[in-house]
């Protein structure tokens, strides 16, 4: 019984100790610059700061010089040093943002209406600035779905259509907002199975998501967490 | 995925018991030291689909012993420790980590079970066990608590091994045949297993043995991914697998086996092998 109680030893050590290898992650994204904030009317003599992010090949956000254009200055002007954008006349003009990325320059634009002095900025309609995406599964398991998502007072609201399907025998399901749908790095949870009040899978529904702006994520994505595997994906696009 | 998690005490069980038709004697018995490992990047979907996951795996460390208390009934263990871990993910762009590794080490479900001989001859052996599985191992654990060591339900398995010896050109053998009802508990589906295993011994010393077994959910249970809050044993695991185990005998008593194992189909458990080796003792 001697040799059982040595090797009993050794594979209780070897049992405890078997090593923890690495799995490699294809997690690349292609690199993007995005206007983050979220106007699209302002009027003359008005300033705005327009904040807008360069993410790299992994979804992260760098620091990086970024370079504004206008296409008409005699109606909005911009100021490269502050990112200012200030109303001068009544028109339209299209506010370009570029950045040279490690492949190339990038750029992002956003059409902006400067109205008359002390005219007042009309209430914006359900549509406006409004995102929209469509769930399509990446794996076996069920993930499928239309939203819409909208600009709250205190952050977003995502609005799941009737078609709204998530696997209802997934392990540890959970929705985020992301923009690299490869990875959860930077990522925000929306919904979850371990959620204080559950997971919805099926049929409309609203999320509430506060703190959050309408740009600051590309993806829509339903994970089974615990295993980290993805199984649907949603790019996230204007609402034209 | 959860294979998790996957009905894997039972596999491993399973490969303990060869010959487990005959009862052993009264005073006589089988002693097993072993060791079990399965590494899996990919399981069985609900659908029966293969998917990725994280690679996960699974190293188990058991005692198996049987011992003849009459010349008809066995009293069988089977003591675990378990290994869960999952591998740390590192970006393919950066290099950096996107989540770190993690492990847990503990003592996984015991089984303690009784056999009986309904009939033993030199030509038919026939044996009923009832097999009580414990929830002593971890059924939460690890930082989301899917590093699981056990189901955390205590199940009830009717178990009937049918075995006939035989000989062919001086090769001897066995065949058997094996079903079995568990009945879980904690909101689990129940199951219905079998099996087939046939041995021969083409050499003094060796024995060479292949075996097929299946677990097939009733689907009767309530604990479903939405109510498990977490828990990451699966309901409803089913597969069908095959394996070859050799067998060499060092000594009379004192002998050494490895076996290979791997599932054809199935439902929620891990596609990938498993492997195993172990020191076994009969006295």
């Amino acid at each position: 019984m001697q040799i059982f109680k040595i090797l009993f030893s050794l594979l209780l050590v070897l049992s405890s100790t078997s090593c923890i290898k690495e799995d490699i992650i294809n997690d690349a994204v292609p690199e993007e610059v995005r206007i983050i904030t979220n106007t699209s009317t302002i009027r003359e003599g008005d300033v705005i700061i327009l904040k807008a992010s360069y993410f790299n090949e992994v979804a992260q956000i760098e620091t990086r010089t970024l370079t504004w254009e206008t296409t008409n200055p005699a109606v909005l002007s911009v100021d490269n040093l502050t990112s200012n954008i200030t109303g001068v006349a009544e028109g339209i003009a299209t506010i370009t943002v570029k950045v040279n990325g490690n492949n190339g320059e990038l750029s992002d634009s956003r059409t902006i209406t400067v109205l008359k002095a002390g005219e007042p900025i009309p209430e914006p309609t359900p549509s406006d600035g409004e995102k929209k995406g469509s769930l399509q599964k990446t794996s076996s398991y069920v993930s499928s779905g239309d939203f819409t998502i909208v600009e709250t007072s205190s952050g977003i609201r995502i609005d799941v259509a009737d078609n709204y399907r998530a696997d209802t025998t997934l392990p540890g399901f959970a929705m985020f907002l992301t923009n690299n749908p490869n990875s959860l790095t930077n990522a925000y949870q929306v919904d979850a199975f371990d959620d204080a009040d559950g997971a919805h899978y099926t049929g409309a529904f609203s999320f509430t998501v506060d703190g959050v702006g309408i740009n600051d994520y590309r993806y829509l994505v339903h994970w089974c967490r615990p295993f980290t595997i993805q199984v649907g994906e949603a790019l996230i696009t204007d609402n034209e | 995925m959860r294979h998790k998690i996957l009905g894997i005490v039972v596999l491993m069980l399973f490969v303990q018991q060869a010959k487990a038709q005959w009862t052993k004697g009264e005073g006589k018995g089988y002693y097993k030291l072993s060791f079990w490992s399965l590494v899996a990047d990919q399981h069985y979907t609900s659908s029966g689909e293969i998917d990725p996951n994280a690679t996960r795996g699974n190293f188990t460390t058991s005692l198996y012993a049987e011992y003849g208390v009459t010349n008809k009934i066995d009293i069988i263990t089977y003591v675990p420790f378990v290994r869960v871990y999952q591998n740390k993910r590192v970006s393919g762009v950066t290099g950096n980590t996107l989540q770190e590794g993690e492990a847990v080490n503990a003592l996984g479900d015991v089984d303690v079970a009784l056999r009986y001989a309904l009939h033993k001859s030199s030509k038919l052996a026939l044996s009923g066990s009832l097999k009580l599985g414990f929830p002593t191992g971890k059924s939460t654990g690890g930082s989301d608590g899917s590093f699981q060591t056990g189901d955390g339900e205590f199940n009830q398995q009717l178990q009937f091994d049918l075995g006939v010896p035989f000989k062919v050109n001086k090769v001897g053998g066995y065949g058997k045949i094996t079903t079995a009802f568990n009945n879980r508990t904690q909101g689990f589906s129940d199951e219905f297993h079998y099996g087939l295993e046939l041995g021969i011994k083409p050499i003094q010393k060796f024995w060479a043995i292949a075996r097929l077994y299946s677990v097939n959910s009733f689907n009767n249970g309530s604990l479903s991914a939405q109510t498990a809050q977490g828990s990451i044993f699966a309901n409803n695991v089913e597969y069908t697998s095959v394996g070859v185990e050799l067998a060499y005998y060092l000594t009379k008593k004192l002998g050494v086996s490895l076996n290979y194992t791997s599932a054809v189909s199935g439902k929620i458990i891990y596609a990938a092998p498993s492997y195993s080796g172990g020191l076994f003792l009969e006295l």
